[in-house]
């Protein structure tokens, strides 16, 4: 059997649906004949980046590592950018590269490239294929904590060198910590997405926070569920009124790459991690014990209405000023009755989302939690509407993050996916433009002097209106069929508006 | 003496807590009613003057035909402006049927305007409301100096011994089962 016919079957047997990427005439192309062959449907992107950030996608909502491959050089180049995306969000995948063998130097190569260096600074391990390849392995190395991208090249070689990173072992100190504490509260990372924890952090009465990227870990919808923790939110923020009142945060994989400010917590703290905790965040012990503080959690409680007061405040503030984006959301999520996946790309209207979204699901709620990185809105898109194609996905875009990837969106258009997509726009980067603003800088480069792309997305075959003020797009949203293909609506915004609606957040 | 007798547990639950704390409208001067339909609970009130508000004309009518002393007025509660301001004012029968998504919060911003300073408002929030209860609490605490909630929802089954399994609860303050509704007693419009 061939090593393409190898790496396809193994593919097919870890009941990977999807494959991305852009292929060439070597190796990628025998690759997508054999994966084809036993039913693995390969998705043609415009750009290598995207196929790595869908397939990536796909690997957090599936638990299963996604499949991206491209050519070498500047095909992997290219791709680096999706992984680099995906090693931020901690998102498994499996990049399959072209590559020149091990005996030639690639400086006096066409197309030559060091894919060392590249792969170092955004994978978490670089392998040989091999002749025999063992794409289960590979998947669980990506899978395994923390996930990321393994970039896997079509050359000769022993894959057997990597290792799998140190774990944790329960310390006592974590559980006398929960124990003594009356009022503890919790932070979940992505961690407590991928062990499947949410039923018993629904199950708790103390405060339960998530990061941004575990959004919906906790259905938010919940009387305890506290919100995002980001460790810069100020007042107005539900962590600055319930965090002075804890005596203990527990945190669920709490790391440093999934909170905006790394820094220690005034009150003790510990960690249930499957890696060494961060020393930056102060965690007086951390173990992998979690059954055991999940039971001595069980017990402890905290008045429900002091919760909801907190994040209601919030809620309300947002929902009482003029119209903004919080408005946009609550009418999406309305409409959908709660049924719809929620994709944010980068900008205030993800810091505004983050808090205003009440994500029910954490399959529901996909977002560049970690990396903050613009442009990923279409993507992670893309991916989850191939990934799940049963509920319609609304990602919502601004002004800086939309032309990134807008051409993928003919892939939405030629598959019919599910997929809204809904630019919210004030015409300018507004979250850089605050600090211009502030310290008298040029605007200029922030301000777009035509910021709609409502031709350019009508060209490509999706139907596409403007909706100004909140009838029109409500109106907008119930003439969108979703299971007849994807949409686009364009949503202004007063840019004054815009500014001040972060004012007291973050 | 129990003032009205339902065979819903739920629905009885909440008339004891009205009947509880009907004590805080001694003394006042105007109650009113907001969504009073047939005006059950009248007796609930011991103000000077008792004012329904109801968009059931038949409803306040029959009302009015059995208490002959109580103001009646055909108007939606939102239309603040065509009734006076209370400082007892009772709201538990209309937010869950007619109040419900964006249209809870502003609609409770109303019935708070509609509060004297110092007044008292009892106000009930059901299923439909659930998910608005955090931002709705946030209206109460910002405009009421004390402001304490029951969450309750024994059953919505109808029975005979309602009065019985609602008494025990309310009495034993045993926990609700699953929580469907939720009473805000707000003290003291700031």
């Amino acid at each position: 059997m061939s090593t393409y016919a190898l790496l396809a079957d193994g593919i097919a047997r870890a009941g990977i649906h999807h494959a991305f990427g852009v292929p060439g005439s070597g190796p990628t192309l025998e690759l997508i004949h054999a994966l084809e062959q036993r039913g693995v449907r390969f998705t043609t992107t415009y750009f290598e980046g995207t196929a790595a950030l869908m397939a990536g996608t796909i690997g957090r909502l599936s638990g299963r590592a996604g499949v991206a491959l491209s050519i070498k050089g500047p095909g992997f180049a290219n791709l680096a950018q999706g992984l680099a995306a995906s090693w931020f969000e901690s998102f498994p995948v499996v990049a399959l590269v072209e590559a020149f063998p091990a005996n030639v130097d690639w400086r006096i190569r066409h197309k030559g490239m060091d894919h060392e260096s590249l792969a170092r600074v955004v994978a978490k391990a670089r392998v040989p294929l091999g002749a025999t390849p063992d794409f289960a392995r590979l998947a669980a190395l990506a899978a395994a904590e923390v996930p990321g991208p393994v970039v896997a090249e079509f050359v000769a070689g022993d894959a057997s060198g990597a290792a799998p990173p140190p774990g944790v072992a329960a310390e006592p100190a974590a559980m006398a910590a929960v124990a003594a504490a009356e009022r503890p509260l919790v932070i979940a990372g992505t961690l407590a997405i991928r062990r499947g924890w949410g039923p018993r952090l629904a199950a708790l009465k103390v405060p339960v926070f998530s990061t941004a990227s575990a959004k919906g870990v906790v259905d938010e919808t919940l009387a305890h569920a506290a919100g995002v923790y980001t460790g810069v939110g100020l007042a107005r923020a539900p962590e600055a009124a319930l965090l002075p009142e804890a005596d203990l945060v527990v945190g669920l994989g709490l790391r440093p790459g999934e909170v905006l400010a790394t820094k220690p917590f005034a009150c003790r703290a510990i960690n249930v991690d499957a890696v060494p905790s961060a020393a930056a965040l102060g965690f007086a012990a951390t173990t992998s014990d979690s059954d055991s503080i999940f039971a001595a959690l069980a017990p402890k409680s905290w008045e429900i209405p002091r919760i909801q007061l907190a994040v209601g405040k919030l809620r309300l503030k947002m929902q009482s000023g003029p119209y903004q984006p919080a408005h946009v959301y609550d009418a999406v999520d309305r409409h959908f009755r709660s049924h719809v996946r929620a994709v944010f790309d980068t900008g205030y209207f993800c810091t505004i989302g983050e808090h205003a979204w009440r994500a029910r699901r954490p399959d529901w709620c996909l977002m560049s939690g970690n990396g903050r990185y613009m442009g990923t809105g279409i993507p992670m898109a893309l991916g989850a509407a191939f990934h799940d194609a049963t509920v319609p996905t609304v990602a919502f875009l601004g002004d800086g993050g939309i032309g990134t990837h807008l051409a993928e969106l003919r892939i939405a258009v030629r598959n019919r996916l599910p997929l809204l997509v809904v630019l919210i726009t004030d015409g300018g980067f507004g979250s850089v433009r605050t600090r211009a603003i502030k310290e008298g800088f040029t605007q200029a480069p922030l301000v777009m002097e035509d910021a709609s792309w409502l031709s350019n997305v009508a060209a490509m075959g999706m139907p596409a209106v403007r909706a100004e003020g909140l009838q029109q797009f409500t109106e907008a949203l119930a003439a969108w069929q979703w299971r007849d293909g994807p949409a686009y609506i364009e949503v202004p915004f007063d840019p004054d508006v815009y500014q001040g609606m972060v004012e007291g957040l973050r | 003496m129990i003032y009205r007798l339902t065979n819903r547990p739920t629905q009885q639950y909440l008339f004891f807590l009205l009947q509880r704390d009907g004590a805080l409208s001694k003394g006042r001067e105007i109650g009113l009613d907001l969504g009073c339909n047939r005006m059950q609970n009248r007796p609930v009130f011991h103000t000077g003057r008792y004012v329904g508000v109801d968009v059931d004309a038949v409803a306040l009518r029959n009302g009015q035909s059995k208490y002959p002393e109580a103001e009646a007025i055909h108007a939606r509660i939102e239309a603040g402006e065509q009734f006076p301001d209370g400082d007892f004012v009772v709201c538990v029968q209309v937010f869950a049927k007619h109040f419900v998504f964006d249209k809870a919060v502003p609609a409770l911003v109303q019935v708070c305007n509609k509060v004297r300073k110092g007044g008292v408002l009892l106000i009930n929030f059901g299923t439909k409301n659930m998910e608005q209860i955090p931002e709705l609490r946030a209206v109460l605490a910002e405009r009421f100096a004390a402001v304490e909630e029951v969450p309750y929802g024994i059953s919505q089954k109808t029975t005979y011994f309602a009065p019985l399994i609602a008494a025990f609860d309310f009495f034993t303050r045993a926990r609700p089962r699953a929580v469907q509704k939720v009473y805000f007693r707000a003290v003291g419009r700031r």
